[in-house]
């Protein structure tokens, strides 16, 4: 029996026949895995493409340039348009909206201003992040100008009037009748 | 027989290696042989099983009334946690690749695994990763206490332990992907000649699935979690709304992972299960070569439905539509299962020995677990089941009484083989008979919890949830005792079992269906060193 | 004695049966007061037959197996194998089955989905670990968690029984409430963690994500109190942030609103009260809001949440304390918004005074007032404007040059954004200033067109005092590349301005 094990292990001609073609294997699995890892990470972007497409979690994309858009007013339809505002946690803000609903044209262009006043005794870098409801009407929701794409600064107890340009696609869902843009404010001091 | 063998018998001068195991402890460690190793991956998950199963006693005990009476709720949440974590990668998955690594080898006719030197340092580690993980439970601010899942941003709230945490994952993910290659490998490369891919036995085949499942998902969830380490600690914002992140693509990265992860823990099951029955139905299994198509349709399945844990985060009714179709679609195949298993025991002749008592619970108990399953494929249902204990109840259905069951069995089936020595029937089946009404005592009252409307991973509970919650405490300290039958039987067994001893067969015309019966019991230290000459296809 | 009493009696419910359902013993999903749970609840139950049917068929067949075909029956194996007929057999049955299935299910689907027109809305915030509910028509908005008495029995060692708490870990302090027969939109977001909004009732539950909006609707039928539980795992108090929803016929919700708009009014009550009071009243604002993390002894948790008792914080400048409690810090919310001055002030004084501290020092609502910059909590957004104007004192003459400074500010905060900081404009958006017809033609249309507001351009006759509007207009008139020359005064502007 032990005779057989030597013969067997140490038979160089065979073994490293198989030895060779077990690690040329194992590399080939390996690259997979770096493969997979490489999958991981580009799931990210491929996520947030995903995301503008169908309107995940009403993901709203970032800054639409207005002279690619060629709507037509679509005056027949009236839009219900909820601006609901949320602060994360230790945001101390104050914010108010010029309005907390309004009806609204798809193709129609509008501006609505925001009012943020810092109620701290220092200067706060703030995140304001977009989403709309229901989420399928996210990617007809088109934001051209909006505090919420650079992160933004108020100094102690500064207010700052915001303005929000956007326009809904006149091709929307028949169904989206009444939207909502929730914008939250996140504080983003990590102290 | 092969050229091969006959250029062997010139060679009789050369070095010798070794003849067989180091003595002492050093055997243990520096060990790079299959058995050895297996026994070490066996080993370990069992010990696993019963740290991760004191941590189930904790959750019973606290739930055993409503009012909070042991532990603080972060504790508890430690411990669900820790549980599910210790379970998963701790237990179940090192103790399938135990079997692999002693089993494999045996079943095509190998003299050990392709890359012996790898497989030593996958166990340790295995080991390292865990013991890392356990370590958390001792750290300022407790142990991970957001779910297996790590869902952020809780996860990020996680005191001291969370780096530990994450490079914990890391190690057991490392180790996971070195064993999968290495079982890969072996199966490719080692097979006995004559040994073709659809005259493997099924357990081979169901691993070589998972080993490309493991390749596949293991990086994705390291990726993950360490984007949860960079969010936490080096400022990216992957998954934090402040820095343009989502958190809910988190959660589609994990159950990427996720879902083919609970498949890495189902499909050696259903491998052993095959293996099993067959035996003792004394029938070959009804549709060999279905089996295999409908483990690869499983396996493909898997990574196209992971959304279906996440139907209630807001997805859009087109992926809430498509989920749902191609959550169905994995009723399929595993029907095609359940009912080759039925025919294969249909019009054979049946014997009831502790390992086919395991295994037919195993086929009755994973259906139930799997009718659950299709129930909440269904989204609207969803959107009631979702989170709630009814949910637990379904998956640890088709974790206990299937996986658990299923490395019961395969303990009881091969023990004889492993140690030569034969277990005391008796006590088997006094284990299985316990193990099997309380299993049911535990998870069935937690359809009814769940459908009721309570939520899971609570420590405490609105008082109309008392007495289902108790009877399945019952059932819990019950189903955790019985266990420690099975841990007196290995013992036992491997001092010398009933005295009895044990052929080649072990069980009657076992060789017929497997390579692994024709070698002495318990096996050489080097399985088959010269390749067999006959392969069994009687489970084809 | 009692305890053994129960477990005597389970194991009986057990031996006679799992299948006797019993009223106290709820086996199935309920049926709730929604058509969509009546819906789910039917098709539930279609799935639920269908998969009986499966496992009798599937468990049938094996059971008559295992008795019949059995060695020691002395059955002899048949050796087949492999049959395509019934291969193929087992394979479409299932499908057809699936497609009859997957039919309702889709229905069912779309029926949830459906959002539009919708009566009323309510946005949901889930915080850890309470819930914050805002009426979008009427402006109610307040915050719900877990009752004072569930709170006390579900302390570890408490003492309490939980059986003798009226819906133990089912009552919140301020229920939801809702009319009937009115079709609800819900807005779910986080401010923390993410969390879950269930109530079985119903029919269904949805994610709150921080930095995100999910939608659902519901409409009651039947008048009632409606319990659940947030179901997502959000963290050490996940068990302890019901909801509970009440749903009132029409009139007796109109009456619920009217109520508690004046006693949300009331809340903004700023009176001085007395050191005893701050304390004792304090201790009730700790115990809801703060004991869960710093303890109700306020030790804290090591690594996790600092103590209170000995804090260097609590025992420091009071200020310092109560900007911190106002404004958040990490993990720590701000609880400027959640907490009323009164309640603020209170629990502060307390903190100082007990818990281990003998500060012996007090702070009353008028002064956090003060420090939210003069601004009521609840109420700040009605508030804050006319407080302003009053302020403003719109008979001053202003020179030239502080008109121009001024306005060169109000330029920056209110128009700059749009018109750009130089007053180029956008193309094809927003207009130029440097240049513009209408701001170097007559200032009384310029005035009329700003404070009415054209398009997109915002009625500013709303947003600016006369004091600002004034000077930005004489700003945009003499700097930009303007130079008209002429400025107003802003007792001259405010006739001009809109009507509020």
């Amino acid at each position: 029996m032990h005779l057989c094990v030597c013969r067997y292990a140490s038979h160089v001609s065979v073994n490293s026949n198989v030895e060779q073609k077990n690690s040329r294997l194992a590399l080939k699995l390996l690259l997979v895995v770096l493969g997979m890892t490489g999958f991981g990470f580009a799931l990210i972007p491929l996520y947030d493409v995903l995301c503008e497409l169908t309107g995940i979690n009403g993901k709203v994309g970032t800054r639409v340039d207005s002279s690619t858009l060629n709507y037509v007013v679509d005056k027949e339809r009236n839009l219900g348009l909820d601006l609901v505002t949320s602060l994360g946690k230790a945001t101390p803000l104050i914010v108010e909206t010029e309005t907390k609903s309004l009806q609204i044209h798809p193709g129609q262009f509008y501006v609505v201003n925001y009012r943020v006043h810092n109620q701290a005794d220092k200067a706060l870098t703030i995140r304001a992040v977009p989403s709309v409801a229901p989420g399928v009407a996210a990617a007809d929701f088109k934001i051209i100008e909006c505090f919420c794409f650079e992160p933004l600064r108020l100094e102690a107890g500064e207010a700052k009037n915001l303005p929000l340009r956007f326009v809904v696609n006149p091709g929307i869902a028949q169904q989206s009748n009444h939207l909502a843009l929730a914008i939250t404010f996140l504080n983003t001091n990590k102290d | 027989m092969s050229a091969v063998v006959a250029e062997h018998e010139h060679d009789h001068e050369h070095d010798h290696h070794d003849h067989g195991p180091a003595k002492g402890i050093l055997r243990w460690i520096i060990t790079t042989n299959h058995k050895d190793i297996g026994t070490l991956y066996l080993l370990f998950a069992l010990v696993m099983f019963f740290v991760g199963g004191a941590m189930a006693m904790v959750i019973r005990a606290e739930l055993f009334e409503p009012g909070m009476q042991f532990v603080e709720p972060q504790f508890f949440n430690s411990m669900t946690t820790m549980h599910a974590l210790v379970m998963v990668f701790g237990a179940v998955m090192p103790a399938f690749v135990g079997l692999a690594n002693w089993m494999i080898p045996m079943m095509i006719g190998a003299p050990d695994m392709a890359l012996p030197r790898m497989n030593n340092m996958s166990f340790w580690m295995l080991v390292a990763g865990v013991l890392l993980l356990a370590s958390t439970l001792f750290m300022e601010g407790g142990a991970p206490a957001s779910g297996w899942t790590l869902y952020p941003p809780l996860v990020l709230q996680t005191g001291k332990a969370l780096p530990f945490a994450v490079f914990s994952v890391h190690l057991l993910g490392v180790s996971s992907i070195m064993g999968a290659i290495n079982i890969i490998a072996t199966i490719f490369n080692m097979r006995a000649p004559g040994m073709t891919l659809m005259k493997m036995p099924l357990f081979v085949w169901t691993w070589l699935i998972t080993g490309f499942l493991l390749v596949a998902i293991m990086p994705v969830f390291a990726g993950a979690v360490t984007m949860l380490l960079t969010d936490r600690f080096f400022d990216t914002s992957f998954f934090d709304a402040a820095g343009g992140g989502d958190p809910v693509l988190y959660q589609h990265i994990f159950w990427f992972f996720g879902h083919p992860e609970v498949y890495v823990m189902i499909l050696p099951t259903f491998g052993v299960a095959s293996t099993i029955i067959p035996v003792f139905a004394r029938k070959p299994l009804f549709g060999y070569s279905s089996m295999v198509y409908a483990t690869a349709a499983i396996a493909f399945l898997s990574f196209i439905v992971w959304a279906h844990h996440m139907f209630t985060v807001g997805l859009p009714m087109a992926g809430e539509l498509y989920f749902m179709y191609a959550t169905m679609l994995i009723a399929i195949p595993t029907g095609v299962k359940v009912f080759n298993w039925t025919a294969t025991m249909w019009k054979g002749s049946m014997t009831f020995e502790t390992p086919m008592l395991f295994s037919i619970a195993f086929v009755v108990l994973f259906t139930m677990g799997g009718l659950t399953g299709l129930m909440m494929s269904v989204a609207p249902l969803d959107f009631q089941y979702h989170d709630t204990y009814f949910i637990v109840a379904h998956f640890h259905y088709t974790l206990v009484p299937a996986s658990v069951f299923i490395l019961m069995a395969a303990g009881y089936y091969w023990l004889p083989k492993w140690t030569g020595h034969m277990y005391d029937e008796k006590i088997g089946k006094l284990h299985f008979w316990l193990s099997a009404v309380s299993v049911n005592i535990l998870f069935f009252p937690q359809h009814f919890l769940g459908l009721a409307g309570m939520p899971r991973r609570i420590p405490d509970y609105a008082v109309q949830f008392a007495d289902w919650n108790m009877i399945s405490s019952i059932g819990g300290f019950i189903f955790g005792a019985s266990q420690l039958l099975f841990l007196y039987i290995v013992i036992h067994t491997i001092k010398g079992g009933t005295g009895e001893k044990v052929t080649d067969e072990v069980w009657e015309d076992a060789a017929k269906h497997g390579l692994e019966w024709t070698l002495p019991s318990p096996p050489p230290y080097h399985s088959f060193t010269t390749p067999p000459t006959i392969i069994p296809t009687e489970h084809i | 004695m009692k305890k053994t009493k129960q477990l005597i009696a389970c194991l009986t419910l057990m031996a006679i049966g799992l299948g006797s359902a019993h009223a106290d013993y709820a086996l199935n999903l309920m049926q709730g007061v929604t058509q969509v749970s009546n819906d789910l609840y039917d098709l539930h139950m279609l799935i639920l037959w269908i998969c009986v049917f499966i496992g009798a068929g599937v468990f049938g067949v094996m059971f008559y197996s295992i008795y019949h075909h059995r060695k020691s029956k002395g059955h002899v194996a048949e050796q087949f194998h492999e049959n395509t007929t019934i291969e193929i057999i087992w394979t479409i049955i299932p499908t057809l089955i699936l497609i009859g299935m997957a039919i309702p299910a889709t229905k069912a689907m779309l029926e949830l989905d459906d959002v539009k027109e919708a009566q009323m809305s309510i946005k949901v915030t889930g915080w850890q670990w309470k819930w914050e509910y805002e009426y979008l028509d009427n402006g109610i908005h307040f915050f719900s968690s877990l009752d004072e008495a569930s709170n006390k029995a579900r302390q570890v060692g408490s003492g309490v029984d939980p059986r003798s708490v009226p819906h133990y870990l089912l009552n919140v302090d301020k229920p939801l409430v809702v009319p009937v027969k009115t079709k609800i939109r819900f807005l779910y977001t986080a401010a923390d963690v993410i969390h879950s909004w269930w109530v079985p009732d119903l029919g269904w539950k949805k994610d709150a994500i921080p930095g995100y909006v999910n939608e659902a609707w519901t409409s009651v039928d039947k008048p009632g109190t409606y319990r659940g539980q947030c179901t997502e795992l959000c963290g050490k108090d996940h068990a302890f942030m019901p909801i509970v929803v009440i749903a009132m016929e029409k009139p007796d919700y109109d009456a619920w609103v009217k109520k508690t708009k004046d006693e949300l009014a009331k809340a903004n009550d700023v009176s001085d009260l007395s050191h005893d009071e701050l304390v004792a009243k304090g201790a009730e604002v700790y115990a809801k809001n703060c004991s869960s993390c710093h303890l109700p002894g306020g030790e804290g948790v090591p690594g996790a949440f600092p103590a209170i008792s000995g804090s260097a914080l609590v025992n420091g400048d009071i200020n310092a304390q109560a900007n911190l409690i106002l404004n958040g810090k990490g993990m720590m919310p701000a609880f400027g918004k959640m907490l009323n001055a009164t309640e603020l002030a209170q629990v502060i004084t307390y903190t100082r005074n007990a818990l281990g501290n003998k500060k012996g020092d007090e702070i009353q609502p008028k002064a956090i007032q003060a420090l939210q910059g003069g601004t009521a909590v609840v109420e700040s957004k009605a508030a804050e404007a006319p407080k302003e104007a009053a302020k403003v004192d719109v008979k001053a003459k202003l020179s030239k040059d502080e008109l121009l400074a001024k306005g060169k500010e109000v330029y920056a905060a209110s128009c700059a954004s749009c018109h750009q900081a130089d007053g180029a404009g956008m193309a094809g958006t927003f207009p130029a200033i440097t240049g513009s017809k209408l701001v170097t033609g007559d200032i009384k249309n310029q005035v009329a067109l700003m404070s009415n507001g054209k398009g997109m351009m915002p009625a500013f006759g709303t947003m600016l005092n006369p004091v600002d509007f004034a000077a930005v207009v004489t700003y945009t008139r003499n700097a930009l590349g303007n130079k008209v020359g002429d400025m107003i005064q802003p007792a001259d502007v405010q006739p001009l301005l809109a009507k509020k």
